[in-house]
């Protein structure tokens, strides 16, 4: 079967890499033959990559027959589960800080966190570790509208449970799966596994369930099994028909740790150990070649707090400017908008929108008939009018450990006698589980239906006769809203 | 993930990014142009044919309230002059300082309570509609003025005057008090579409609001005159329109 090469984008991966990616199958042909020529020509490749066939044979021994001890995984779904308690914790520990509360407030009252944030210099690009083991769970950053920040937890030798949180920015800057089998064999008491809790994506992904291939996917798979020994591996290696009563059969010599499941509720924690005949295969792989083989991988729940929907209901208030305007140019509390949104997945939502605005719209003609004329009056004026709207937006994680979020979105609506298309820049910040403020900048159009000048004066003189046509007003129909939003959602 | 899907997915992004620049782009305007407020006109030379258009016309057609027959509909025409030779045509009564263009107003109509020759004669200031016959039991020329403008003109703006008789040696008749009633508007006057606009009522300052008044004169930024109405005895009315210039 033709691989597909999942070194999509990113500088040229190292030889190592290359030889990782051998390993998990994910090297198409031509990139095998390459890499193959490359071990062939340079001793050191060809080391690495003896390297790695050893660890991967020993991985593979290492499972036969093997099956996780009761005491050990109820050891790793025991940290799994407090990894997803400390996660919940861990936004609660962010808005602690007390600029946290100082912005959150600023950005209520008038956006001034927008550019606050703007300013800000980004730690997100910064990975950061965090051993459960040494540091008080509140130091783990995390929170329900974090993307991409996924813990990996490792077991060393008996169950000592080693988590590691990863924070990315970018699942294209996410590293991918590495399976460090460390040590030598000496250890057999030793139980082993690895498993992996993705503790972000709650936000970006908002199902519940995602399957193990889902996880090939994002390319966020990391298995860390630190300080393993082949004999530990050889005695307490996880077969993969033996997580989670899976039976996944496991028919080539070749075997690599792949994927783990974790969910918030602690309830599966799945560590596959497969095969191929030559080359480690990732699970979406062999999910491909042998749907049998893991008829029993059940749906990885991610590390998401139970209880989330899809759904996200937002009140804002909104200052801005309208252009040209009948009134003044600038008004505060301009706009009163609720807001229900849907997510469609991670990062697209799409919602309806009720405001009760100041729109610049006519009033409706205003005739009077004097001795020398019939003067009508029609010009669009502020007026204040429910608005009804449809939006799409798209979401992108700017700070994984704030769960700053930027949103764009595009709307358009109704209003009485016309219509409004939007495009909108804003910003998300959760403060806890559900609540998130909300700040951002619209520029709607407005277009008012109304008859123009010379219709209304060619309705005038078919009704008047010679009487001349006196028209005041404009002909204005066409306005500009712009608005600095602010407020808050909560996503049930 | 799949680099071909994530290709894709740029390219849909993209393609939904340039649908929407587009569809903005695509509308005429964004949004309409704001009606600039005209101010006061300030110079009420602004509002007559440039005296540089020697030689224009301008025809109007004239109906009178009191006729029930065809004929009262007549067309009657101005002639713009420069004011040196509007001068010479009626030495002396345009006054030191002024400028002004030379109207016909021929006699073609039946039963008619037509206007002579008038001049109009301006400054930035004023401008006044001169009106002359000669009083041939006096052997001398009788001359009315009737101030048209008076800077500035804006909404409301008002003004007083009095008619003069110089036939006679003295100002006669009732004080005359004009006010802009509707500015800068646009009127549509016989199927013809007229921007900047302006009415003034002319009444006799002796009367209410509520009487009905002596004329009212609508003028157009650049054309002049362009209705005239008398409110004459009884309740004749006769409504002289702007129909052709140029």
């Amino acid at each position: 079967m033709k691989q597909t090469n999942m070194q999509s984008r990113g500088p040229i991966p190292s030889a190592e890499e290359r030889i990782i990616q051998y390993m998990d199958g994910e090297l198409n042909d031509s990139d095998s033959a390459e890499l193959l020529h490359r071990a062939s020509v340079s001793p050191e490749i060809r080391q690495l990559l003896a390297d790695h066939e050893q660890l991967a044979q020993l991985s593979q021994r290492a499972m036969l027959g093997a099956a996780i001890p009761a005491a050990l995984e109820e050891r790793v779904l025991a940290q799994v589960g407090q990894l997803a308690a400390a996660n919940r914790t861990a936004s609660a520990a962010f808005w602690n800080q007390s600029w946290i509360k100082y912005s959150a407030a600023a950005l209520l009252l008038g956006g001034v966190l927008l550019s606050a944030f703007l300013l800000r210099p980004s730690d997100s690009a910064v990975p950061a570790k965090h051993n459960l083991a040494e540091q008080a769970p509140s130091q783990t950053p995390s929170s329900l509208f974090s993307f991409g920040n996924q813990a990996v937890v490792s077991a060393q030798g008996a169950g000592d449970i080693k988590v590691e949180s990863r924070l990315l920015a970018d699942e294209q800057h996410a590293p991918r799966a590495i399976a460090n089998i460390r040590g030598a064999a000496n250890n057999a008491t030793h139980a082993s596994s690895a498993a992996r809790s993705y503790t972000s994506l709650q936000h970006s992904v908002p199902s519940k369930h995602t399957t193990v291939s889902a996880i090939n996917r994002e390319s966020k798979s990391l298995t860390d099994v630190a300080g393993m020994t082949p004999a530990a591996v050889n005695s307490s290696a996880v077969n993969s028909a033996s997580v989670n009563s899976g039976n996944i059969a496991t028919p080539a010599p070749l075997s690599t740790p792949t994927s783990v499941a974790a969910s918030d509720e602690a309830t599966v924690a799945q560590i596959g150990f497969v095969q191929n005949r030559n080359a480690v295969t990732s699970v979406a792989q062999l999910q491909r070649e042998d749907s049998r083989n893991l008829a029993h991988v059940h749906p990885i729940q991610f590390d998401q707090p139970a209880g989330i929907t899809n759904f996200e209901l937002g009140l804002q208030t909104s200052s801005g400017f309208s252009y040209p305007a009948s009134g003044p140019n600038v008004h505060p509390f301009a706009d009163f908008r609720a807001n229900l949104t849907y997510f469609l997945d991670d990062q697209n939502v799409v919602g309806f929108r009720l405001t009760s605005g100041l729109f610049q719209t006519s009033p409706g003609i205003v005739r009077t008939v004097t001795s020398s004329a019939t003067i009508v009056h029609d010009e669009v004026t502020e007026q204040r009018e429910l608005a009804e709207e449809l939006y799409y937006g798209h979401r992108f994680l700017l700070s994984a450990q704030s769960g700053l979020a930027l949103e764009t979105a595009l709307g358009a609506g109704l209003i009485p006698q016309g219509n409004t298309i939007a495009l909108e820049l804003g910003f998300k910040l959760p403060f806890g589980d559900h609540f998130m403020g909300t700040a951002g900048f619209s520029l709607m159009r407005i277009h008012s239906t109304a008859p123009l000048m010379r219709d209304v004066i060619a309705n005038e003189l078919s009704n008047s006769g010679s009487t001349p046509v006196v028209f005041e007003g404009s002909d204005i129909r066409n306005t500009l809203n712009g608005r600095i939003e602010y407020g808050f959602a909560y996503r049930f | 993930m799949n680099r071909n899907i994530r290709n894709c997915r740029m390219y849909a992004k993209s393609l939904l990014l340039l649908f929407v620049l587009g569809a903005y782009a695509g509308c005429a305007a964004i949004v309409d142009a704001p009606v600039q407020p005209t101010g006061p006109v300030t110079d009420v030379r602004s509002i007559y044919l440039p005296l540089t258009t020697v030689g224009d016309t301008l025809r109007y057609s004239l109906r009178d309230s009191d006729c029930n027959h065809q004929l009262c509909f007549v067309d009657t025409f101005a002639i713009v002059t420069q004011g040196r030779i509007a001068g010479n045509l009626a030495p002396g009564i345009i006054p030191a300082g002024f400028d002004g263009f030379h109207t016909t107003f021929p006699h073609e109509g039946y039963g008619m309570d037509l206007p002579g020759d008038t001049l109009f004669a301006t400054t930035q200031n004023e401008a006044y509609n001169i009106s002359y016959e000669e009083d041939h039991s006096h052997h001398s020329i009788l001359t009315h003025r009737w101030l048209d403008l008076k800077q500035p003109i804006k909404d409301s703006a008002s003004w007083q005057f009095t008619t003069a008789d110089d036939g006679s040696g003295g100002n006669s008749g009732p004080i005359v008090l004009a006010t802009v009633t509707l500015f800068d508007f646009t009127a549509n006057l016989d199927g013809v579409t007229y921007t900047h606009v302006s009415e003034v009522t002319y009444r006799d300052s002796r009367r209410s609001s509520h009487d009905r008044p002596l004329q009212i004169k609508w003028y157009a930024k650049d054309l002049g005159l362009l209705r005239m109405i008398n409110y004459l005895d009884g309740n004749r009315i006769t409504d002289q329109r702007l129909i052709k210039h140029g």
